[in-house]
C-alpha cells in the first residue's frame, strides 16, 4: 500500500516548514517528511537567530535578493504567527583602516537595498550605544533594523500553522530511495511508500544525498567546518543589548564573529573557528573551541566574563554548497524535482523561500488554487515568564497547572509543558525548544525527571520509552530496578 | 511591578529544606509571629528526600535515612502550626527600602499572590553546575546526568538510568552517587578526577573503590563523550603523559561543583559575593539588606544537611533578635575576603564586638569558615588586614570541600584596619 501526495517535502528544517506553510495557502495535497523526531533539528538548530538587514551580501546573489524580499514581509509574519522579534540593532566593529573600508562598502550595499538608518559611528559614540564594547574599535557600522528572534519559535510557528491548514507532517520518517516513474516519483521510506508528483528537496545537510537518490546531482554540499555556539547565563544577559559583531574575513562579509543577545535573555557567542568535522553526523563540541571562541570574542567585548557564566554549548554543521549561494531551482533532469539548499542565513530568508518555490512549482505544471479557508494565524504557547500579573492570575484560576512551576530556572509551568506536548513535542528536547524548560542555568538538573513523567502521562506510554531526542536516546534503561 | 493587594506576614521563609524548616522550628518559640513557609515542591524536606543513609547526626542526634529524615522534618514542621504553602514558587523578591516591608511574589496552584513580610529568610539551597560549565567536550547524547537528577530517578522514582556508569568528580557526593548507582544495579566503570588528589577524605573513598571494585582515575580529564543518541563511550586523557584511552559506558554522572541557587537575589539590591556566588551575610546571617536573611546551601553551595539545619536554627534566632532588638548596627561590621586557593569564606562580615561577646557568654553564632579548592598538605592559613599580619595558623592538612572554621577570636583585633577589612590567604609548603 502506498500513500499518495501531490507535493512531497523532504526535510523539516526552516526551508521545509516555511515551504509547507506557503503551500498550505493553496488547495494542494502536501506531505512533509522529517527523519528526526521533531522539526528543526538539523542546520536550524545551530542558527544564531539574527534577522539581517542584508547589507553584508554582495549584489547579485540570491541570498541578498531573498533577504530583501523577506524583510518586506517579516513584520506581517511576526504578527500572523505570533512570534517573538526584537529589533535590537547591530554594531559591526572595525579595528583598523582596512576594516573601516569594509564597513563603508557594507554601508553602500545596504543603502542600495534601502536599509534604513545605516550609520558609521566613531570613537566614544560606540561606547555610548554599547558600553562594554572594546575601546580599540575605531569605528562601527550601526544597523538599527537588525533584530533577533528565536529560530525554534519561527519553525514551530510554520509547522503548527501548516499543520492546521491541512499539511500532513510525518516525523521519524527517513527517505531511503526515490524512483522516477511515469511522471511521478515513488519514494521509499522507513514507513510506507509514498507516491508524489512533485518533490521538494529541503534536506539541508543531506540534500546532496537525496538528490543523488533521484539521479539529479547538480550541486555539491560541503560541510568543511563546524559551527559551535556557546550560551551565557542570564546574569550577564543584559550586559550587551545590541548584536556586536566583528569581521572574520575581509573578503566575505557574511563570515563574522558575534556576541548576540538572545530572546531568552542570555548571550550567545559565536566565532567561525576552523574545526575539523568527522563526517555528517558529527555534532561534538571540541575541547578547545570554547577557549578559542572566547579569545576571538575578547577583542569585541574585553570586560565580559565568559568563563564564569557558560551554561550551554552546542555545535552543528552548516551545509555550504559548492556555488557559495542559495540554491532554489528545479533540477536539470527532472523539472518536478526542486532543490532548496540554504546555507546561512537561511532563517532570515525563510519567509521569501516559500513564495519562490511556489513560483517554480507553478511554472513547472502544478495547478495552484487559493484556499478560501486559509487561516494565517497561530498563537504561541503562553508562557508564565512573559505574562503580565493579571494574565497569570486569570490563567491559574482557569487551570491550576499554570500555577505549578516545573522548570525553576526558566519558570516554566506544567500547563505550558502539557500544551507543548499537545502541539507535537514528543521528546524532552521537543519540550525544551518549545517552552525553554531545561534551558536555564541548571540545564535540566531538577526538571528532567518531572518532565519525563509528564511526557509519559500525556503521551500515554511507559516512562522508559521517553527519549531525549528520538530513537535510541532513551533516558531510562528500565522503569523499575527491582 | 508588585500587585496592589498583598498579604501581610511577619516572617516569610523561602525553601522547605533542612535550613528553612530548622529556622521555622526556632521561630515557633516565639508565639506572636505570623510565619509562612514556601516550598516549591509538593513535599517538604528538600534534598535529603532523594538521598540515602547517614542523615540527622548533628541536628537531630540520631542516624536516619535521607527520606526518613525529610519526613521527620516535615512532621515537626506540620506540628508547629505555621502556614505551609507547597508547590509554591517564589518568582521575585522586592526588598523594601528603609524598614519598609519586603514584598515577595509567589506562584502556586492557588494563584499568583504577593506577600509583604517584615523579615525574609532565603533558604533556596543549591544546584550542580551543568555540563557546559564544566567544559566537558564531545557530543550531547542522552545518559549524561548530574547527581541530582540521578538521585531523583533512582531514589525517588526507583527508575534505572543505565547499565554502566562513569562518575566525573570526586567530592563526597561522587561517592554517594556510587551507592545510588549500585542501588539501581548499575555497575561503575570508574571515577575520574582532574586534580592529583581526591576532593574528599581519601580513606572511605578507597575503601569503597576496593569494596565495589571500580578504579579511581586521578589526574585525568574527560577528552570527549562519544555516542550520538545514547552515551557509548568516554575518552579519557591522563594529564601526566597525555595518554588517551576509551572507557565503554552508557551513563555519565557529573558530580559536585555545586553553586548556590541565588537567582532570586540577582537584580536586587542584595549584595552577592562573587567568590561563593551566594549572598554576603553577617554573623547573624543577615544579608546586606536589613531584615533579609539567608541560610543553608544558598550561602556556599553544598554542605552537609545537618550543618544547614544548624545554620537555619541560627538564622531563626537572628531573625528573632532582629525583630525584637534591632540587631547590630551596620558600621560595626568588618568585611572578610579570601584569596585562591581558598574558595570562599562565609559569613563574609564579622563584628569584633560580637566575637568578644560570644566568647564571654558562650553565644553560638555562625562562625566564619572557609573551604579550599583542592586538598592541601601542611598549609599555613594567614589573616591580613592591610599590610599587617593579624593571625596565622599551621595545619597538617586541609581536605577539599570540608568546612574549616576560622578562629577569629584569636585575631589581633588591635591591628585590624576597619576600612580595609581582613584578607585570608594560604601559604602552602606543599600541595
Amino acid at each position: 500500500m502506498s500513500i499518495k501526495a501531490h507535493v512531497l517535502i523532504i526535510g523539516g528544517g526552516i526551508a521545509g516548514t516555511s515551504i509547507a506553510r506557503e503551500l498550505s495557502k493553496y488547495e494542494v495535497d502536501v506531505l512533509l517528511v522529517e527523519k528526526e523526531a521533531d522539526v528543526g533539528w538539523g542546520q536550524t538548530k545551530v542558527s544564531y537567530a539574527i534577522r539581517h538587514p542584508g547589507a553584508r551580501w554582495s549584489p547579485g546573489t540570491l541570498a541578498r535578493e531573498l533577504i530583501v524580499k523577506s524583510n518586506l514581509i517579516f513584520d506581517r509574519l511576526v504578527e500572523e504567527l505570533d512570534i517573538d522579534f526584537k529589533r535590537c540593532g547591530e554594531l559591526i566593529l572595525a579595528f583598523n583602516p582596512d576594516e573601516l573600508e569594509c564597513l563603508k562598502v557594507m554601508k553602500s550595499r545596504g543603502e542600495q537595498i534601502q536599509v534604513q538608518g545605516l550609520e558609521i559611528i566613531e570613537g566614544s559614540e560606540i561606547q555610548r550605544l554599547e558600553p562594554l564594547v572594546s575601546s580599540g574599535a575605531i569605528a562601527a557600522l550601526h544597523m538599527p533594523t537588525a533584530g533577533i528572534f528565536n529560530p525554534f519559535d519561527l519553525i514551530h510557528a510554520f509547522y503548527e500553522n501548516a499543520g492546521e491548514n491541512g499539511v500532513r507532517m510525518w516525523t521519524d520518517t527517513e527517505v531511503l530511495g526515490i524512483v522516477p516513474e511515469k511522471g511521478q516519483f515513488i519514494v521509499e521510506t522507513n514507513r510506507e511508500e509514498i507516491e508524489a508528483a512533485f518533490i521538494i528537496n529541503a534536506a539541508g545537510l543531506y540534500a546532496q544525498k537525496i538528490a543523488q537518490m533521484a539521479g539529479t546531482d547538480n550541486f555539491k554540499i560541503k560541510y568543511p567546518t563546524k559551527a559551535s555556539c556557546f550560551i551565557l547565563d542570564r546574569a550577564v544577559g543584559d550586559r550587551v543589548g545590541t548584536i556586536v559583531t566583528g569581521l572574520a574575513d575581509l573578503n566575505a562579509f557574511h563570515r563574522f564573529k558575534a556576541v548576540i543577545p538572545t530572546y531568552g535573555g542570555n548571550l550567545l557567542l559565536y566565532s567561525p573557528i576552523p574545526e575539523p568535522s568527522h563526517g555528517i553526523d558529527d555534532r561534538a563540541v571540541e575541547k578547545r573551541s570554547f577557549q578559542m571562541t572566547c579569545e576571538s570574542l575578547r577583542s569585541l567585548v574585553p570586560d565580559l566574563d565568559f568563563e564564569g557564566h557558560l551554561i550551554a554549548s552546542f555545535s552543528g554543521l552548516t551545509a555550504r554548497n559548492d556555488r557559495g549561494d542559495f540554491i532554489i531551482e528545479a533540477s536539470e533532469k527532472q523539472d518536478r524535482f526542486i532543490h532548496v539548499a540554504l546555507p546561512p542565513p537561511g532563517i532570515t530568508c525563510s519567509p521569501a523561500i516559500g513564495k519562490r518555490v511556489t513560483k517554480i512549482l507553478k511554472k513547472n505544471g502544478l495547478v495552484l488554487k487559493e484556499r478560501a479557508d486559509f487561516n494565517p494565524h497561530r498563537k504561541r504557547i503562553r508562557s508564565a515568564r512573559n505574562a503580565s500579573t493579571e494574565e497569570m492570575v486569570r490563567w491559574v484560576k482557569k487551570d491550576v497547572r499554570y500555577g505549578r512551576i516545573v522548570c525553576r530556572c526558566e519558570e516554566v509551568t506544567e500547563g505550558e509543558i502539557v500544551e507543548a506536548v499537545g502541539r507535537g513535542a514528543s521528546t524532552l528536547d521537543g519540550v525544551k525548544f518549545r517552552t525553554r524548560a531545561g534551558m536555564g542555568r541548571c540545564q535540566g538538573n531538577f526538571c528532567t525527571p518531572p518532565i519525563t513523567d509528564l511526557l509519559a502521562k500525556e503521551m500515554r506510554c511507559p516512562v522508559e520509552r521517553i527519549t531525549k531526542k528520538g530513537k535510541g536516546s532513551n533516558l531510562l534503561i528500565d522503569k523499575r530496578y527491582h | 511591578m508588585p500587585m496592589e493587594s498583598s498579604i501581610n506576614l511577619d516572617v516569610a521563609v523561602v525553601g522547605g529544606g533542612p535550613a528553612g524548616i530548622a529556622a521555622c522550628l526556632e521561630l515557633s518559640k516565639s508565639t506572636d509571629l505570623r510565619v509562612v513557609l514556601f516550598e516549591g515542591d509538593r513535599d517538604l524536606g528538600g534534598m535529603p528526600r532523594s538521598c540515602h543513609v547517614f542523615f540527622g547526626m548533628r541536628d537531630q542526634k540520631r542516624i536516619q535515612t535521607g527520606p526518613a529524615y525529610a519526613r521527620r522534618l516535615g512532621k515537626l514542621m506540620e506540628g508547629i502550626g505555621f502556614d505551609i504553602h507547597r508547590s509554591a514558587r517564589v518568582l521575585d523578591i522586592f526588598p523594601g527600602k528603609e524598614g519598609e516591608p519586603h514584598l515577595i511574589r509567589v506562584l502556586s496552584p492557588k494563584g499568583l499572590r504577593d506577600y509583604a513580610c517584615r523579615s525574609l529568610l532565603l533558604a533556596t539551597g543549591c544546584f550542580e553546575s551543568p555540563r557546559a560549565a564544566r567544559q566537558i567536550p564531545g557530543s550531547r547524547p542522552a545518559g549524561v546526568l548530574t547527581t541530582g537528577t540521578l538521585q531523583q530517578l533512582v531514589n525517588m522514582r526507583r527508575q534505572k538510568p543505565g547499565r554502566r556508569a562513569l562518575i566525573i568528580g570526586s567530592e563526597n557526593i561522587s561517592f554517594s552517587s556510587v551507592l545510588t548507582l549500585r542501588r539501581a544495579g548499575t555497575s561503575i566503570v570508574g571515577i575520574v578526577e582532574q586534580g592529583p588528589s581526591l576532593q574528599t577524605h581519601p580513606f572511605p573513598a578507597e575503601v569503597m573503590s576496593t569494596f565495589f571494585g571500580f578504579p579511581i582515575f586521578k589526574g585525568t580529564s574527560v577528552g570527549k563523550i562519544l555516542g550520538n543518541e545514547r552515551v557509548e563511550a568516554v575518552e579519557l586523557v591522563r594529564k601526566r603523559d597525555g595518554y588517551c584511552w576509551k572507557v565503554e559506558c552508557d551513563t555519565v554522572v557529573m558530580t559536585g561543583r555545586f553553586r548556590p541557587d541565588s537567582a532570586l537575589i540577582e537584580n536586587t539590591s542584595i549584595e552577592l559575593d562573587p567568590a561563593s556566588q551566594g549572598p554576603v551575610v553577617d554573623m547573624n546571617l543577615m544579608t546586606s539588606v536589613q531584615n533579609i536573611f539567608a541560610a543553608g546551601n544558598i550561602l556556599r553551595g553544598a554542605d552537609m544537611h545537618d550543618l544547614c539545619a544548624l545554620e537555619g536554627r541560627l538564622a531563626g534566632r537572628g531573625i528573632l533578635n532582629q525583630l525584637r532588638y534591632g540587631g547590630v548596627r551596620e558600621n560595626q561590621w568588618i568585611r572578610l575576603h579570601a584569596e585562591s586557593p581558598i574558595r570562599y569564606v562565609v559569613p563574609q562580615r564579622i563584628s569584633p564586638a560580637l566575637v568578644r561577646k560570644s566568647i564571654l557568654i558562650k553565644l553560638i553564632l555562625p562562625w566564619p569558615s572557609i573551604q579550599v579548592e583542592c586538598t592541601l598538605r601542611r598549609p599555613v592559613l594567614e589573616a591580613w588586614s592591610g599590610e599587617s599580619l593579624i593571625w596565622s595558623g599551621a595545619f597538617r592538612k586541609i581536605i577539599a570541600n570540608t568546612r574549616i572554621p576560622v578562629p577569629v577570636e584569636k585575631f589581633d583585633w588591635k591591628k585590624v584596619d576597619l576600612k580595609e577589612g581582613i584578607l585570608l590567604k594560604i601559604r602552602s609548603i606543599r600541595t
